[in-house]
């Protein structure tokens, strides 16, 4: 009887959150209520670019697996149903996300859902994905997802941030291997700079990261008697989240962090094509190293075997040692530029006729991954 | 033997790139105003420009030449020139050379001043520094017999690529004299001057320059057909909604006007401009399109194509291999060493 109480009270809760969170203080404090119920319900989300208006993109675009209603909540808020059929693979996904602005930020959404990680993934994060480049999804690189944890820590008063999972992935630097990126999944619980400062040693990546908040009652106590919540965080590179406890102090320490972040970088990615510029001036762009890593022009190769990389792209190499010079070209949407590397710290990207702040921001996720991490900035004033 | 031809086309397209950043890097060296940080107010940089001889011009009086290079310094001094990163094996060859300075040696009409003259005009010839040696020797034994001379004063650049911690091009004059002491100091004689390219890059807005007064190799014009031109034709939305249909329609005016529109120099520009690229190269590399599968003529309609987009990882490497071999195939080794020989001689 006590089961079946709290399993209505969980359906009410989760239709409470759908139907009633019509202004953003309400979609926090539904998600809390939620989350509190301690009934293993993880709240999946992810950020979401556009330079138009969503709701207009996501109603002029049908995609044939996809089926998509909506009902808008308040300003700027809207629940959605996605069905997702797939005759050959006979597989039927549906579930409810919201999706609502970033504020005050434009340009930037943030879609969060109840639903398991099967609809997340195989039926919500493909559909958007196919809205590409008038929806695209921002990254961050591994220096901001520390800057994000310890903002997060920052404002904790009792507890201490501490990594459970963690997705690595290295640059091999010998051009001669056969795989260009290694892979490396930890297990572990320790304290996430300890994780990060590790990972920079190594020169790797983060792809993902799981942690949770151990709860320090007295500063005296040994770490084995510290009090685990076990409620587990998870952030990927991708924008990608998940987070099972108190959703509201996550959404103000890390969604916001990485919405402000994916604003920026929008920012910086946008307005880049010569088409819009008097006399079609270039507007280009640097990825600036703290090393000079291209003192080693092994590295140029490297650079070019991960741009080839990256699929549904093209790069032709004009001139490749001692500088480099390759033209890119981004077959799903037309963005192109020139990649140049003529300094030992930086790689300079000129934007062509045709560039988009996805594309951009793709191309530049492609070499911090396949190559290596980096500073972006405009080139301008350097 | 094909693969020997594929590295020519490579090896031409680079030498291609090269002239032009050169260009750009000469232009840039000499403009620039290091007081101010900024070009200067009363200069001017042309790639190419119709200039009038007057009736005493020893080679062709009363008519137009097209020098590489016209830079006017401000409105009382100006300088025309020659630029050749390769020249022919043959010495005989090397003659033309010298009569085109001679056509330049003249009181040129034709620059941005109230009356298109100027007061006071040299003479540059700009080349590799792997050739100065040979260019020089050159020069000063036509100078000794009186089959070079030259009126107004002449001086020998090279330029030379250099690296290091950055990218640099170096020019340096070989010999000859500048009318303007602030050249002299700039380019002294046995001083290399560098310009790092970044710079260039940096200041200048018109950082995607890919053509000169010459004929690029086809592989070089059709890449930046494919990479560039050929994807911002479609509108993006048709991207998102594909299903298949990776084609669109074009013509030989449109691409010839965006290829000049968005990469040739077109600062300042007046009437005195020559279009560049010239339509036919636009129409031959367009041609080869249709040869190799990717494009299509419109029926009915001259001049116009339908092309056709597929995922090429590499198109500059895939075009210089697919010409070559098609080349080979049609007209056997022979034939096709000699198309890459005139190919590299225009």
């Amino acid at each position: 009887m006590v089961a079946y109480k709290s399993k209505i009270k969980l359906e009410d809760l989760i239709q409470q959150f759908y139907s009633e969170s019509n202004e953003y203080s309400k979609i926090f404090k539904n998600l809390d209520v939620l989350l509190n119920l301690n009934k293993g319900v993880k709240i999946n989300g992810l950020i979401l670019t556009s330079k138009e208006d969503i709701i207009n993109v996501l109603k002029n675009w049908h995609f044939k697996e996809f089926d998509l209603s909506n009902k808008q909540l308040g300003k700027d808020i809207f629940h959605f149903t996605l069905t997702r059929k797939h005759k050959e693979e006979k597989l039927i996904l549906r579930g409810e996300f919201l999706l609502f602005k970033y504020s005050p930020q434009n340009n930037i959404y943030v879609v969060v859902t109840h639903e398991n990680f099967r609809f997340f993934n195989n039926a919500l994060v493909r559909y958007f994905n196919l809205f590409y480049p008038l929806i695209s999804r921002p990254f961050i690189d591994t220096a901001y997802m520390k800057v994000l944890l310890e903002t997060y820590e920052s404002n904790l008063k009792f507890e201490k941030i501490r990594v459970s999972r963690c997705v690595t992935k290295n640059w091999i630097r010998n051009i001669n291997a056969k795989k260009k990126v290694g892979s490396d999944i930890q297990y572990t619980d320790l304290p996430f700079r300890e994780v990060f400062d590790k990972v920079s040693e190594n020169e790797e990546w983060i792809k993902s990261i799981d942690f949770n908040l151990v709860a320090e009652t007295s500063k005296d106590i040994a770490m084995d008697n510290h009090v685990f919540h076990q409620k587990v965080y998870k952030l990927f590179r991708d924008t990608r989240f998940q987070c099972s406890f108190n959703f509201t102090l996550f959404y103000q320490r890390m969604i916001e962090g990485i919405a402000n972040k994916a604003a920026e970088s929008f920012e910086l990615f946008d307005n880049r094509s010569r088409i819009q510029e008097e006399n079609f001036a270039v507007k280009p762009l640097a990825i600036i190293y703290d090393v000079g890593i291209f003192k080693d022009k092994k590295q140029n190769i490297r650079l070019i075997e991960a741009l080839k990389s990256l699929k549904n792209s093209s790069i032709s190499v004009i001139h490749a040692n001692p500088y480099l010079h390759v033209s890119y070209l981004d077959y799903r949407d037309g963005s192109s530029c020139d990649i140049w590397v003529l300094s030992e710290n930086k790689i300079s990207i000129i934007p062509q006729i045709r560039s988009t702040p996805a594309a951009l921001e793709r191309l530049c996720e492609c070499i911090f991954t396949g190559f290596r991490e980096g500073i972006i900035k405009d080139f301008k004033g350097e | 033997m094909v693969s020997d031809l594929i590295q020519q086309f490579r090896d031409d397209s680079d030498n291609y790139d090269q002239t032009v950043i050169s260009l750009i890097s000469f232009a840039h060296l000499l403009r620039y105003d290091n007081t101010n940080g900024k070009l200067k107010k009363d200069s001017f940089f042309f790639i190419g420009r119709k200039m009038d001889t007057s009736d005493k011009n020893r080679i062709r009086p009363n008519s137009f030449v097209t020098p590489d290079i016209v830079l006017q310094d401000n409105s009382q001094y100006g300088i025309i020139g020659e630029v050749k990163k390769s020249l022919p094996q043959e010495k005989e060859f090397w003659k033309k050379t010298i009569k085109q300075l001679h056509k330049y040696d003249d009181n040129l009409i034709g620059w941005k001043t109230s009356d298109e003259k100027i007061n006071k005009c040299d003479l540059i010839f700009l080349t590799d520094y792997l050739l100065k040696s040979q260019v020089l020797e050159y020069l000063s034994e036509k100078k000794r017999i009186g089959e070079f001379s030259t009126t107004n004063k002449f001086s020998l650049i090279s330029f030379a690529k250099l690296s290091g911690s950055e990218e640099k091009f170096t020019f340096e004059r070989v010999c000859g004299n500048f009318s303007d002491e602030r050249l002299n100091n700039l380019l002294k004689k046995g001083s290399p001057m560098p310009m790092p390219l970044e710079k260039v890059m940096q200041y200048n807005t018109n950082g995607a320059i890919k053509f000169y007064d010459s004929k690029p190799p086809l592989p070089y014009l059709m890449n930046i057909l494919w990479q560039f031109v050929f994807p911002s034709i479609r509108p993006i939305n048709q991207y998102v909604d594909e299903k298949g249909k990776k084609q669109f329609e074009t013509n030989i005016n449109f691409l010839t006007q965006e290829l000049h529109d968005k990469f040739t120099h077109t600062d300042d520009h007046d009437s005195r401009q020559p279009k560049i690229p010239e339509t036919a190269w636009v129409r031959e590399a367009m041609e080869e399109f249709v040869r190799l599968g990717y494009a299509e003529n419109k029926p009915n309609e001259k001049n116009s194509y339908i092309v056709k987009i597929r995922t090429i990882k590499d198109p500059f490497e895939k075009f210089c291999k697919e010409i070559v071999k098609g080349r080979s195939k049609k007209r056997g080794y022979v034939q096709a060493t000699i198309d890459a020989f005139n190919d590299k001689g225009n």
